[in-house]
């Protein structure tokens, strides 16, 4: 199939848009134009908003469009705080250093909380996507289904969970037009993460030959010429700093990805992670 | 096909008396309420979709989605299995539970707009795209946000787009302030409860939702009226729910949290 003429929308996590290439950025060498909305540490329900938010301002077209989103990890909680969003990953527990966070985590949110939030966000995506019409592809980008093992119903009230709400997770397997996750699929596999000479740093996060390698297997539709092009450009693991591949990665943002901070998309803007010149459009509240 | 309804909202859909939602419901076969007194419209989009879940929502339906204030945020208290919602996050600071000391903490007014433009966003279109007949409506006044809060210019400029994406202009609040000198109710045992009256949702609903002022419809508030009593609030509350309620309303369906 041909996808020039048409435009691709990718959401979700740090799985999808990340410090290197990703799942997402492989298929959307393929399209006309390409849209990366994920963000790194965020929730299913993050997700979800900017999905609206997106189609508010894109008017997704079911003749021209493509939307992919990779669902996430369930225990997380992002909020807008002091004109910045706080994406922190999973928080249940939460290890980090943000004092708030750990507030939020220790005092206020739940696994029950995070788990219905999910959910219901997955399922507020598929039921949007759908009425719309739009192509798309729903797979889980992070293992969900650590959140459903242990099924043991005598440790239900220790966990704080219900029947319910375990059946209502287990049926969401039926939404994923993909059902395994990257995290899944590398479960078995021997790891080829990227390291860093300078700090000897080992990123755990999927690295661009592992995004590769489970796109071509669930994904093949996307697996062109163009997109095994890309794929062995960025097929290193070893790499001299974080610096380099910065580099690297705002070259590809800047050849191939289109800017989604236009005129007045989103109303709650922050600074950005990243720091390369594809941001530059970006603007404080 | 039996005719189906569903509301959707805060206490203004769901109360200790009969609201809009309640008389519109005399005109259908079955009538779900799911409305929750306090809840967010995140919360409302929640319900939604659990619902639609159970009940698989059709073009034959008709829904209503009653919008609430946006500076509210709902959670679940685990020890208890149950929704915490208790209203806005300003000007009822005396509310006790620890956890909403705690949201109210993180909370902040472009937060909370974001969050009921996206849950609005989010049901106008899966409504519309699926021919669902509906009516968005504000239930209450969030006007607020344009005037005394400390909104950004784009926060406004979507506080006007959830406006535009409401079939109905007015708010109950707005309508109630223009022709009402006083709202709620005063109890004989010195409790009171300043939501609409009755009198005052049969009235909004001539005026806003002409198609369903009907027979049945003047049946059911007529009926409304003659369970209501002001003896107390907690007496009204039983009449409301042992006459009303558990007789009139289909049953919502396994739910999360109740």
């Amino acid at each position: 199939m041909n996808y020039h003429n048409k435009r691709l929308f990718a959401f979700g996590c740090s799985y999808t848009e990340y410090s290197h290439i990703t799942c997402a950025d492989l298929i959307g060498v393929n399209f006309g134009e390409y849209y990366n909305f994920g963000r790194s540490g965020c929730d299913n329900t993050f997700i979800a908003n900017r999905l609206v938010e997106a189609h508010n301002k894109f008017k997704f077209d079911p003749k021209s469009d493509f939307v992919l989103v990779g669902t996430t990890g369930f225990s997380r909680f992002s909020y807008w705080y002091d004109c910045n969003w706080i994406t922190v990953g999973d928080m249940l527990p939460y290890n980090g250093e943000n004092e708030q966070v750990r507030w939020i985590s220790e005092n206020l949110y739940t696994r029950y909380h995070a788990l219905y939030r999910s959910v219901l966000a997955i399922r507020t995506i598929k039921n949007l996507l759908t009425a719309l019409r739009i192509p798309h592809i729903l797979y889980p980008a992070l293992d969900y289904v650590n959140y459903l093992i242990d099924r043991d119903y005598e440790n239900i009230e220790a966990r704080g969970f219900t029947e319910i709400a375990i059946d209502e997770c287990e049926k969401i397997e039926k939404l994923y037009d993909v059902q395994t996750s990257i995290d899944e699929f590398l479960i078995d596999k021997e790891r080829k993460n990227i390291e860093y000479k300078d700090s000897g740093h080992r990123d755990t996060h999927p690295s661009p030959i592992e995004h590769y390698e489970y796109m071509k297997k669930f994904m093949p539709q996307f697996d062109s010429i163009k997109t095994q092009q890309v794929a062995k450009q960025f097929s290193r693991t070893t790499y001299d700093s974080r610096k380099q591949l910065a580099e690297y990665m705002d070259k590809f943002r800047v050849a191939f990805r289109k800017d989604i901070y236009v005129e007045e998309a989103y109303f709650l803007r922050d600074y950005p992670l990243g720091q390369g010149p594809y941001y530059k459009h970006r603007d404080v509240l | 096909m039996p005719s189906r309804y569903f509301a959707f909202g805060c206490s203004y859909v769901d109360s200790r008396w009969g609201t809009v939602a309640d008389l519109i419901g005399a005109n259908f076969d079955e009538y779900y309420n799911a409305g929750r007194a306090g809840s967010c419209n995140t919360h409302t989009l929640e319900r939604f979709i659990e619902l639609d879940n159970i009940h698989h929502f059709s073009s034959t339906d008709f829904i209503t989605i009653g919008v609430t204030g946006f500076y509210r945020f709902s959670i679940v208290d685990i020890e208890n299995h149950v929704w915490l919602t208790p209203g806005d996050n300003i000007g009822f600071d005396n509310y006790s539970h620890e956890k909403i000391k705690l949201i109210r903490q993180i909370d902040n007014v472009n937060w909370a707009v974001y969050r009921s433009w996206t849950a609005i966003n989010a049901l106008s279109k899966i409504l519309k795209s699926r021919n669902i007949k509906h009516i968005i409506y504000p239930s209450m006044d969030n006007l607020l946000f344009l005037t005394d809060h400390p909104t950004t210019d784009n926060s406004k400029r979507k506080v006007h787009e959830i406006l535009e994406l409401c079939d109905i202009q007015e708010s109950l609040d707005e309508f109630i302030t223009e022709n009402y000198t006083k709202r709620g109710i005063d109890y004989d045992d010195g409790s009171s409860d300043d939501h609409p009256t009755q009198t005052q949702h049969y009235d909004y609903l001539k005026k806003h939702f002409p198609e369903y002022d009907t027979d049945k419809t003047k049946k059911q508030f007529e009926y409304l009226e003659s369970i209501f009593t002001k003896t107390s609030m907690n007496t009204q509350t039983l009449n409301m729910t042992k006459y009303f309620k558990n007789t009139h309303r289909k049953h919502l369906g396994s739910l999360w949290t109740p």
